[in-house]
């Protein structure tokens, strides 16, 4: 429900590596380990800004469509999208009898579904595809 | 320990060993880690007609106040020799000792055979597309392995360290509820998982097995689409064979090629007719429910990595980007569950 580490410690993170792996083996250039190890880095930096790209534009509503489907599953009127992760991790945890599973279980899809398609969209099995096992 | 005075020590224990004289030469560091790390190192016997060979060190320092913290690697080729010699394939174990301390912790040595094969998944998946029918004789080749391991008798095992641990489908969710607690984060899905999986617990295998614990497109080296050898015995514990099935059934060791349920190059329906007639005992309840609760881990992992790095425990840009990897693993457990709801 709550991606970590958060936009602005992955921006901080891909920054650091940038400066450091990356500019290293830029000053190094005959050194094969050193520009492997940054080719790598390079590319997951890379990836990480697409995801935060993504998170910018459809983060903010993705999260209000499952702070909207968790109030309405745990019948509540209000609470942040951390107060209500918590409270279904509780409901969950302690055996959650007067839970519909079936209901948990599409909330819990939803949500999925709308934070894969920030982080990777590609994962995604279509349904025609039928289901993955 | 200085390079020189380890590879002296090496060769000693090497030429203690049955395997005739040999003299060393250090090739190259394979991988270098906080307290263990691996070399290649040629070996050239004494005897004129010998042909040189690779050899790969595995080298631990193994505090043994600490016991249980690190797998000793003695212990590791105990398992890979008894597998090896009930017909998996295996690198040959050349030697295995504890060498006299020389820095803070003694260290564990253990000398296995260089195997010739392709190992990084996405190779292995061309090199095998490269043999006509090659994916169903690699499919044919793991299940083959698995059920010759799994019918291994574990009174067989014969380690120096410690017992292998065991544990049941039981003990194994009490694992995964403890690393889930351990989490500073909340995460729903894992906890719906692990709901599931103790309202259903699988059937109880019919015999205790060894259990690779590890064998997946990854860990396996193959040559011309067949399983050359089983590598990272780290894991090995006793436990439901199933287990392994599971692991390398995995979505996460198909490298995108998701309709090859085994590894990215086989199917399901030819790994279980394969493990069957080699003596393997398929049980879908349990295969299911392993398939459930190692995608559960694997998240749980993944979000583990991503705490180190949030609480500064780890500056690994790659634990870093775990983080962004946890809602793969939920994806698949919601689709695994689904059937379980209804």
């Amino acid at each position: 429900m709550i991606d970590r580490p958060d936009a602005h410690r992955l921006l901080n993170a891909v920054a650091d590596a940038l400066a450091g792996d990356v500019v290293s083996a830029l000053s190094s250039p005959s050194d094969p380990d050193m520009v492997g190890a940054a080719r790598y880095t390079a590319r997951i930096a890379a990836n990480l800004c697409r995801i935060l790209a993504r998170e910018a534009v459809a983060g903010p509503e993705a999260e209000a469509s499952t702070v909207a489907d968790l109030r309405a599953l745990l019948g509540r009127e209000d609470g942040s999208l951390e107060e209500l992760t918590e409270a279904l991790d509780e409901l969950l945890r302690s055996g959650a009898a007067d839970l519909d599973q079936r209901q948990v279980h599409r909330v819990l899809a939803a949500d999925v579904e709308r934070r894969l398609a920030i982080a990777r969209p590609s994962y995604r099995i279509d349904a025609d595809r039928g289901s993955m096992s | 320990m200085t390079d020189e005075r380890l590879l002296v020590e090496l060769e000693k224990l090497m030429n203690s060993a049955d395997h005739g004289s040999v003299s060393l030469t250090f090739d190259r560091e394979l991988t270098a880690g906080a307290n263990r790390r691996t070399i290649r190192l040629v070996a050239a016997p004494a005897e004129a007609d010998a042909a040189p060979f690779t050899a790969v060190a595995q080298l631990i320092e193994r505090d043994v106040e600490r016991a249980g913290a690190t797998r000793s690697v003695l212990d590791e080729g105990a398992v890979v020799s008894l597998a090896g010699a009930n017909g998996v394939p295996v690198a040959e174990v050349l030697a295995a000792a504890r060498l006299p301390a020389v820095g803070s912790q003694p260290v564990e040595v253990l000398i296995t055979r260089e195997v010739v094969g392709e190992t990084i998944p996405r190779r292995v998946l061309r090199s095998v597309g490269e043999v006509d029918g090659g994916g169903r004789t690699l499919t044919r080749s793991c299940g083959r392995a698995l059920a010759r391991l799994h019918a291994i008798d574990p009174a067989a095992v014969d380690v120096v360290a410690e017992p292998l641990p065991a544990f049941t489908a039981g003990d194994y969710l009490d694992h995964l509820t403890q690393r889930l607690d351990d989490l500073p984060g909340r995460h729903p899905t894992f906890r719906f998982a692990i709901g599931r999986l103790g309202h259903d617990l699988p059937s109880d295998p019919p015999a205790r097995s060894v259990v690779h614990g590890d064998f997946r497109n990854g860990n396996l080296i193959v040559a011309d689409a067949e399983l050359a050898a089983a590598l990272d015995w780290e894991l090995v514990h006793l436990g439901d064979p199933m287990e392994d099935l599971a692991w390398l059934c995995l979505r996460t060791w198909r490298f995108g090629i998701d309709d090859r349920e085994v590894g990215g190059f086989g199917t399901l329906d030819d790994l279980r007719r394969f493990y069957v007639e080699d003596g393997g005992r398929w049980r879908q309840d349990a295969f299911d429910w392993w398939t459930i609760a190692r995608t559960a881990w694997w998240g749980i992992g993944l979000a583990a990595q991503a705490a180190a790095f949030v609480d500064g425990r780890s500056d690994s840009l790659v634990h870093a980007a775990s983080g962004r990897r946890v809602v793969e693993l939920e994806y698949d457990l919601l689709g695994l569950l689904a059937d379980r709801v209804g």
